[in-house]
């Protein structure tokens, strides 16, 4: 892809990644070819302010971890009212970070496509 | 998710879980933990479950299914993961881990059975409103 596309494309979606990748995507991207334009315009990326929202009001019901597709530890935070509040209140701080690995990984499967 | 981390997750909450009901039956605690509870009023899905399997610890098998019949879950859950993770702990196996991503799996591939455990759960909670646990 070209650099100018890459570099447009790094500054309108920077927000969903972790600033340590971002440097390794961008190297990805250069190496993609133009075809993976389009699944990379339609990944699914979540916001990571709009999780740790969503963590803060129901992450106690593991809201936040069912959204990040971790179906099994969401049913877990579920059934151990948010691991007795630790978990949830643990989950604050780390729901932004497993926000952006996520998208991290989407973003991966879009290149491989 | 990385599967160690997985596996360390697994393993603080089955002992914290252990640690916290050893803590129950003693302590016979009177204010709750859950956030929701303390915070809105009204009980969270999972409220009830320690009251339910101090219940079904003691013999009172129909007043724990009465109070909150995920008591019965929480309570397989609790023993069959910690046999599971002992076992793993024991032999250097990998198969509490293998069992939640095969279980984690099945949930993502079957959504009507994702829908009808959630439908569970929502009719549990309203009864547990209704009930004020």
């Amino acid at each position: 892809m070209e650099l100018d596309k890459v570099n447009q494309y790094l500054m309108a979606n920077s927000k969903y990644f972790n600033s340590r990748d971002v440097m390794l995507i961008r190297d990805s991207l250069l190496a993609a070819d133009d075809s993976k334009l389009l699944p990379l315009m339609s990944a699914d990326f979540k916001d990571p302010t709009i999780m740790l929202i969503i963590s803060i009001l129901a992450g106690q019901i593991g809201v936040d971890r069912f959204l990040l597709g971790e179906i099994g530890l969401g049913v877990l935070k579920l059934l151990t009212c948010g691991g007795l509040g630790i978990w949830a209140i643990v989950d604050w701080f780390l729901i932004m970070d497993k926000t952006k690995e996520y998208n991290n990984q989407k973003i991966q499967e879009a290149l491989m496509r | 998710m990385k599967r160690s981390s997985l596996e360390w997750i697994l393993r603080a909450l089955a002992l914290g879980s252990w640690i916290w009901l050893l803590f129950s039956n003693h302590a016979h605690p009177t204010k709750s933990l859950c956030l929701i509870k303390n915070i809105s009023g009204q009980p969270c899905p999972a409220c009830g479950t320690t009251r339910s399997i101090m219940l079904i610890l003691d013999g009172h098998f129909w007043e724990a299914s009465l109070l909150n019949p995920m008591g019965w879950f929480g309570l397989l859950a609790l023993i069959g993961s910690s046999i599971l993770l002992l076992i793993d702990w024991i032999l250097s196996k990998k198969w509490t881990e293998t069992f939640f991503l095969l279980i984690e799996q099945r949930l993502k591939t079957k959504p009507l059975l994702s829908l009808i455990i959630i439908f569970l759960l929502i009719i549990n909670w309203i009864w547990s409103i209704q009930k004020q646990l």
